[in-house]
């Protein structure tokens, strides 16, 4: 089966500089695709750069496929019915992301009206359809409320309900919770897990955090400065990671399950992209390095069923297992 | 432990800032103010070298000629050579400029710093104050204190150190008590600094680029407001050769002789502008600095 | 475990917003509880973490601890001196030994002091060394926190997060402070540099008995740090006890969802329950729920909990571990609770 989303090669330049380059990524149909990386890894560019929200001075080489069609190629007028229609985004502050001086209910039936025609009466009716199903209380009613008059959970409930109104096929989701307290991060999680079963969708949800990839996504895409370094199937890469960024990461992350001890973390910082290091762009900070790893950039190379690792020392990883090293 | 000391030491440097120092310069704008702020530095600080002629030297033979190469400028109903009286000048301007501002900036500072940083009853009080300052036009509240004191430049210099160390007050208070909620005031406190040291080591080098600009942007002011009172009579005194009383002199002729009130305006249009191109020029540096 | 700083029913309100509209009805200017009587106790050596939601009062804790915050009400106690009647010299003698890094560590470094002048300042305000050693002891203090030599003559922004962090906290022991109120210091950074900060703090514990006060949001940093864990909800404390039962069997019912709720590295079946850890949001702290304030999100909810305000009850095996709920009034209550809880 074809994946419904596929980047091939994707690279973004911005003046000297290449924050994202040769990303390759397949999302399939009804899949939950979690995209993690630190700050710098590039993973918001990527997404931006998937529906094209760059801003003019940004490069995009590379593929990217939806059903089969390629949207860096698409004309204005094309890519804007993708844009909300089929792909569908939301972001960490949806106070940014909200129109702060419009009521919501209005921000739903403008898009309603722009992707599916639906205007007046039933466009309303649908609006608080939505609302109800990203379960905001007493949807009717809140249809004339403003951003302002949301609290933070709400006001993400209520950009996933915009992000929703065209009967998306893909929703790409840049740290939705990030900004939200755990109980609340708990609830939107959830909720977008009911959704996607609900509505039939896929869901990129890209993340920092590992704890939520763990209990959100099917599968997994690592990435660091600007590269994929390991895709897997969640579990899969979790137990047996095959790229030692992943596993440093695995072992940065505290866990609730552990008691008071040392974290094995990684040291240094990820790299300026302006002042990449050559090679593997890890290796600096990589406990298992070794002189090849500085040479050249590993390709991405399949180490495992449905697992890849752009890691020279994979087999190393693999048979060593997650608790070794 | 062992990952810490596998690390190579660059990994653990701090990030690479080649590309900021390109910033770091003075954009164009502002090279161009300073060059002409220098040239007007130039004749204030070292006239005789520069001027062709005295500049309070009449000379019957010559009176009221339009400009030539003997006088680039021309001459005035006295004969005098308004290039040199419009290059010794700047002297009293940029006098002007410097005593007119100095005063207000440093006393506005600190009054601003502590107003600042203290808050309540003290900051409420000045609040008052300015709002009562601000309902009456700055020029005509300096004008009614020269008519008090008497006409002169140092009279004129206490009207408007007396007004305008409170526009430098408000801006620093306002800038102080945004610098004042940042952790880094709040971790002072927690070090156990004293007062005095948070506001004037930790809050004043941070909230003082607005001021800075400012005070540049004042200074142009300073000349305008120097060369109007000079030209209404209240500020410098003739002879002295000032530009506001360079125009004075010459409106009556204005007619005949336009040279005599164009040269010395000119003078004071490119002074503000040096000020001011100087002033943005900063501003920008500062803010990419920051 | 001798207490070196103890807090007592701690209050504070702060005045929060009215509307126009509000305002000339006459409606009175509304206050919110930030801290509605809280005590913790702080044993030496040990670290204590705060933990709790946005709102709940943590960071109202740790900064009324340094006495960057007045309290309305209350006891402070550190070495049986009174903290909150401190003044002058006296107040940053109690400064100095007891030391705070703030979270965010691009606010809380003066951006135009090198690194090397900030730790020098700090020294040389309270005679840490005689003039002479200052250079060396600040570098002495870089080696501690991990950051090279050359530091010192660089600016904070020059340095990432994670760096800057190391800078606060090098600041922070160099007046050699007894206690360190960490609050939030990890929220702000990657995940591999987290892990870093997180590693020299229980280094720094270990080498100079520091005693730690930790604010966080992330029950899985505590963990791997704390030994006494507080657990707040809208100003109050609803659960406090040593790390490992309070992680092991918690009590409370927010404890409980808490719990559930932060994601977790476990994968495979059973991990991805679709049902969220607790429902509803955080009520207005300028509207707190009456008797038990979450009365209103808690699944164990009955009649009682909206009527009464809880007491305080200390588990009968370990009295360390306290918890504020009607669940364990009596006898029935805990059978309700051991049903539900499982």
């Amino acid at each position: 089966m074809t994946p419904l989303l596929s980047l091939r090669g994707l690279g973004v330049r911005i003046g000297g500089v290449a924050p994202v380059s040769g990303v390759s990524l397949d999302v399939g149909r009804g899949e939950v695709l979690g995209l993690v990386g630190e700050s710098g890894s590039g993973k918001s560019l990527t997404m931006r750069a998937v529906l094209r929200l760059l801003p003019p001075a940004a490069q995009v080489t590379g593929q990217v496929l939806w059903e089969g069609q390629d949207l860096t190629t698409l004309p204005e007028g094309g890519i804007r019915k993708v844009r909300g229609g089929q792909i569908a985004m939301v972001f960490q502050e949806p106070m940014t992301a909200l129109n702060p001086v419009l009521p919501v209910g209005l921000q739903i039936t403008e898009s309603l009206g722009e992707h599916l025609g639906l205007r007046g009466a039933a466009a309303r009716r649908r609006a608080v359809e939505l609302l109800d199903q990203v379960g905001i209380p007493d949807a009717a009613r809140r249809l004339g409320a403003y951003p302002h008059e949301f609290s933070g959970g709400m006001r993400q409930r209520a950009m996933i309900a915009i992000a929703l109104a065209a009967g998306p096929k893909l929703l790409l989701a840049d740290e939705p919770t990030t900004a939200l307290d755990v109980t609340i991060q708990d609830q939107i999680l959830k909720l977008l897990l009911r959704l996607k079963d609900e509505l039939d969708m896929s869901v990129v949800l890209v993340t920092h955090d590992l704890g939520v990839v763990a209990g959100t996504c099917d599968r997994v895409a690592v990435l660091y400065a600007g590269r994929v370094m390991e895709t897997g199937p969640t579990e899969r890469l979790f137990t047996r990671p095959s790229h030692a960024y992943t596993l440093g990461l695995l072992h940065s992350l505290p866990d609730a399950a552990q008691a008071r001890q040392r974290l094995r973390g990684i040291p240094g910082v990820p790299p300026d992209p302006a002042a990449l290091p050559s090679g593997c762009r890890f290796a600096p900070r990589c406990a298992y390095a070794v002189a090849a790893c500085r040479l050249e950039q590993p390709p991405l190379v399949p180490v495992a069923e449905a697992q890849e690792s752009a890691c020279l020392r994979a087999a190393d990883l693999l048979a060593a297992g997650r608790e070794a090293a | 432990m062992s990952d810490e000391a596998v690390a190579p030491p660059a990994a653990l440097r701090p990030a690479a800032t080649a590309p900021r120092r390109k910033q770091l310069r003075l954009p164009a704008t502002g090279l161009l103010g300073g060059a002409i702020l220098l040239l007007f530095l130039l004749c204030a600080l070292a006239p005789w070298l520069i001027a062709p002629y005295d500049p309070l030297a009449f000379d019957y033979m010559a009176i009221m000629q339009p400009p030539s190469w003997e006088h680039p400028f021309g001459t005035d109903n006295f004969g005098r050579d308004v290039l040199s009286r419009t290059i010794w000048a700047a002297q009293v301007d940029l006098q002007i400029a410097v005593f007119a501002t100095l005063f207000p900036a440093i006393f506005g500072t600190l009054a601003g710093c502590l107003i600042g940083y203290a808050g309540g009853w003290v900051d409420a009080l000045f609040r008052r104050l300015v709002d009562v300052i601000v309902t009456i036009p700055f020029v005509v509240l300096v004008i009614a204190i020269v008519a008090v004191l008497g006409p002169g430049l140092l009279n004129m210099y206490i009207a408007i150190s007396a007004v305008g160390w409170i526009i430098y007050a408000r801006l620093m208070r306002s800038e102080i008590i945004a610098q004042k909620k940042r952790d880094y005031a709040a971790a002072g406190r927690v070090m156990g600094y004293g007062r005095l040291r948070i506001i004037f080591r930790h809050l004043l080098p941070n909230a003082a680029s607005p001021l800075l600009v400012y005070w540049m942007t004042d200074m142009s002011l300073a000349i305008l407001l120097g060369s109007s009172l000079g030209y209404l009579g209240l500020g410098a005194q003739p002879p002295t050769a000032e530009w506001g009383v360079l125009i004075a002199d010459g409106k009556n002729f204005m007619t005949t002789a336009w040279w005599m009130s164009i040269f010395p305006g000119t003078a004071i249009v490119l002074g503000g502008m040096g000020f001011s191109l100087f002033g943005d020029g900063l501003a920008t540096w500062l803010r990419r600095r920051a | 475990m001798s207490a070196v700083l103890r807090a007592d029913d701690l209050e504070r309100g702060f005045p929060g917003r009215r509307s126009f509209g509000e305002m000339l009805r006459g409606r009175p200017r509304p206050v919110v509880q930030a801290l509605a009587g809280v005590s913790l106790t702080l044993n030496r050596g040990e670290t204590l973490a705060v933990v709790g939601e946005s709102g709940c009062g943590k960071s109202t804790v740790a900064r009324a601890l340094v006495r960057l915050i007045d309290l309305d009400a209350g006891q402070i106690d550190f070495e049986g001196q009174d903290v909150r009647t401190l003044r002058g010299e006296a107040l940053r003698r109690y400064n100095r030994r007891v030391q705070m890094v703030f979270q965010d560590p691009y606010g809380s470094l003066n951006p135009r002091m090198t690194v090397g002048e900030t730790l020098a300042e700090a020294l040389n305000v309270h005679r840490m060394v005689p003039p002479g050693q200052v250079a060396g002891r600040v570098a002495e203090l870089l080696a501690l926190v991990r950051l090279p030599a050359d530091s010192a003559a660089r600016l904070p922004h020059e340095f990432s997060g994670g760096q800057r962090q190391r800078i606060a906290i090098a600041r922070a022991l160099a007046v050699e402070p007894e206690v360190l109120i960490a609050d939030e210091i990890v929220s702000a950074l990657d995940v591999s540099v987290q892990a870093q900060i997180l590693n020299l703090l229980l280094d720094m514990q270990e080498r100079l008995g520091l005693s730690i006060l930790f604010v966080s949001h992330d029950l899985r940093v505590v963990r791997h740090l704390a030994h006494q864990v507080a657990v707040m909800y809208l100003g109050r404390v609803v659960e406090l006890g040593p790390a490992e039962a309070l992680f092991q069997r918690p009590k409370h019912p927010y404890t409980q969802a808490l719990l559930r709720a932060a994601p977790k590295l476990a994968t495979g079946p059973g991990s991805r329950s679709t049902a969220a850890a607790l429902t509803g949001e955080l009520p207005s702290p300028m509207n707190v729920p009456s008797g038990c304030p979450f009365h209103t999100r808690c699944p164990e909810a009955f009649p009682r909990c909206a009527q009464e305000r809880p007491r305080l009850h200390l588990d009968p095996v370990d009295q360390r571990h306290q918890v504020t709920c009607h669940l364990y009034d009596g006898p029935m209550a805990i059978a309700a609770v051991q049903g539900a809880g499982g």
